[in-house]
């Protein structure tokens, strides 16, 4: 199946943090894995500076701008609210 | 101006100085009963609301206490992170006239444990989101504790408890008639006990009295003229005593607080702002890097903004002006201040306009002193600079605590007057931070005399992380060093050093963890093949930062 070039882009950007994560789910002893509804920060998984050290990697990694205008205070962060924040287009 | 003693004698222009954190809340609670005061996981509960929670909780505080005539030299623990609860619970510790004790459930439950025993806590206050830590916490602990769970369904599992203390949940609370403030809260009474990073491994507590913490708020109402109207940030750790500049002096002026939910953390802190209307902003610098790492400092980006106010460490100078065009109809204060001070002594205001002289030092000055307050330079034997030069900065006044919480040796090296006739009649305490006085801008921070350091806005004490490494990695030869340091100059975290360990690094991380609170913990632990001594044998940690600068080190 063919994939337009935002949604291929988002898929690199997904397995990019999902990479990312990895080191940090063993050492949190994270053992449920994430999709794309964890809360990031809520279940301890990362923590403020992780966070940026994800978003300037993916940044960097990806050629692609995270705007954090995208962010709602309220959802929170997940795997999903966090790919969409980097713009893709 | 006398010597290096700085003084600020102004009488506070506010009419309304009142003498406890509970009589800042009561008045507005009396003007502005039906008036916002606080929104946290996203509700909304009005002055009366929150003080019917907090009367439900102090009603039965002091119930269980009924029995015991010496109730009044006890304390209560909040083991609690930012919920509705949790301001009930502060307020309901203040009405039975006892000081509040924050237990900060991400901290190592050895280490609450260590506050646990340390404290005179009889009752503790569980939230929603710190039960699953009562138990380890409470666990083997040597005397009986009420422990209050408002958050708690009837039916709690109490076989999954610790046997010995005396649970009560939410049905019972609901219960019970709501309990009359205190009426005889004296100024020297306890308000809270906080406990901070202490160099011999042990937390040391600091007890900071209502006359302290009212100093403190009728200063910071008499500076920055809150009113009903203004919506304050939250983003502080009732463990961290910045919290309680946002509490009081919102709730001193019938003002609404604002908690941000640590969901989406720093970023989404710019929506956090916006929607909410945030009229008063309060972070540690290092929250502002991040937001600027972010590109969240674009100018206009938060119209609503009338103070933006920091501290905890040194904010940096480019930060600031960021900042500054951030929140364009803002006013950007630095403030300082050690806990055993009360929150904050200092401050600066940043004036608008650039200014060579100013922009080009690296970080913004710390300023004058509050109303009422004294500062001097001091050398090593606490005898006063000449003007002019460099000195140790102490503190003197009213916001000075009376000294650390039964360690009355710690008390008597650090709560030392300045040797001369200018500091007698008050209280002082001798910071450890080297400053300068410029003539124009007030104090300038130069750095620590000693080893500890902030991170993100945390005092560690790099010796009490080294006596952590120790006993994790079995071996004498570590050191923890702030690294790495950002674009700012502040320090993002610490990593740890060892000569030799037959223990992995990973095995060194978590036995750290185990003692210390997360920002405390080295995030990489790195082997240093030739240890570097200095002339006297010691470590020479001047050398070991070189290596990691030159990446002269390896990882574990």
């Amino acid at each position: 199946m063919l994939m337009s070039n935002s949604s291929s882009k988002s898929e690199i950007i997904r397995s990019t943090i999902l990479e990312l994560l990895t080191p940090r789910l063993s050492r949190s002893g994270f053992r449920n894995g994430v999709d794309a509804s964890t809360q990031l920060l809520e279940v301890g998984l990362i923590d403020s500076k992780d966070l940026l050290d994800i978003i300037l990697e993916v940044e960097e990694r990806c050629a692609v701008e995270f705007d954090a205008e995208r962010i709602d205070f309220e959802s929170g962060l997940t795997l999903g609210s966090l790919i969409s924040a980097f713009a893709t287009s | 101006m006398e010597g290096s003693i700085c003084d600020n004698d102004a009488a506070l222009s506010c009419n309304e100085a009142l003498p406890s954190l509970l009589a800042l809340f009561l008045a507005s609670r009396r003007s502005y009963q039906n008036r916002p005061a606080l929104w946290v996981e996203g509700r909304t509960f009005t002055y009366s609301e929150l003080y019917d929670a907090a009367g439900r909780l102090a009603g039965v505080i002091r119930a269980a206490r009924s029995h015991d005539a010496g109730y009044q030299r006890y304390q209560c623990g909040l083991l609690v992170n930012r919920t509705p609860t949790a301001y009930a619970a502060v307020l309901a510790s203040l009405m039975v006239g006892s000081p509040y004790v924050p237990l900060n459930p991400r901290f190592p439950c050895r280490r609450l444990r260590d506050v646990l025993l340390s404290s005179a806590v009889d009752t503790i206050v569980v939230d929603h989101r710190s039960s699953a830590v009562v138990g380890p916490v409470l666990d083997s602990l040597p005397r009986p504790l009420t422990v209050l769970m408002p958050d708690a369904e009837t039916a709690v599992d109490y076989a999954a408890l610790p046997r010995g203390h005396r649970y009560i949940p939410r049905g019972e609370i609901e219960g019970t008639s709501p309990a009359a403030p205190t009426a005889d809260c004296s100024a020297e009474d306890g308000a809270y006990l906080l406990f901070t990073s202490g160099s011999t491994g042990t937390p040391k507590g600091v007890l900071i009295s209502h006359g302290n913490a009212a100093a403190y708020v009728n200063n910071a109402r008499a500076r920055y003229r809150p009113g009903p109207e203004d919506r304050f940030s939250q983003l502080f750790d009732f463990s961290f005593d910045l919290s309680v500049h946002d509490m009081f002096l919102a709730w001193s002026s019938g003002a609404c607080l604002y908690c941000a939910p640590e969901r989406a953390g720093v970023a989404g802190l710019g929506d956090f702002i916006r929607r909410c209307g945030l009229t008063f902003w309060f972070s540690v610098p290092a929250t502002a890097a991040f937001m600027r790492q972010l590109r969240m400092l674009k100018p206009c980006s938060y119209p609503t903004l009338r103070w933006r106010l920091f501290c905890g460490e040194a904010l940096p100078m480019g930060l600031a002006r960021a900042w500054q065009e951030a929140a364009p109809n803002s006013i950007v204060e630095n403030l300082y201040g050690p806990t055993e001070a009360t929150v904050a002594f200092t401050a600066y205001r940043l004036p608008r306009q650039r200014r060579s002289e100013l922009d080009e030092l690296p970080t913004v000055p710390i300023g004058m002193p509050l109303a009422g307050q004294k500062v001097m330079l001091v050398d090593d034997n606490g005898k006063p600079m000449p003007d002019g030069e460099a000195g140790e900065l102490c503190l003197g006044g009213s916001q000075v605590a009376a000294g650390y919480w039964r360690a009355s040796g710690q008390s008597a090296s650090r709560f030392q007057p300045p040797q001369c006739a200018d500091a007698e009649g008050m209280r002082w305490y001798r910071t450890g931070d080297r400053a300068v006085m410029n003539r124009e801008h007030g104090l300038i921070f130069l750095g620590r005399i000693d080893r500890q350091v902030k991170i993100r806005g945390h005092r560690v004490e790099l010796m009490e992380v080294e006596n952590a490494m120790r006993v994790a990695a079995a071996t004498d030869m570590v050191a923890a060093l702030p690294w790495p340091i950002g674009d700012d100059g502040l320090a993002l975290g610490l990593v740890g050093l060892v000569a030799r360990s037959q223990k992995t690094a990973a095995e060194i991380i978590d036995g750290c963890g185990d003692r210390l609170p997360d920002y405390m913990v080295p995030s990489q632990i790195y082997v240093v093949a030739n240890w570097p001594l200095n002339g006297n044998g010691k470590t020479d940690y001047t050398s070991l930062t070189g290596l990691l600068r030159n990446a002269d080190v390896e990882l574990q």
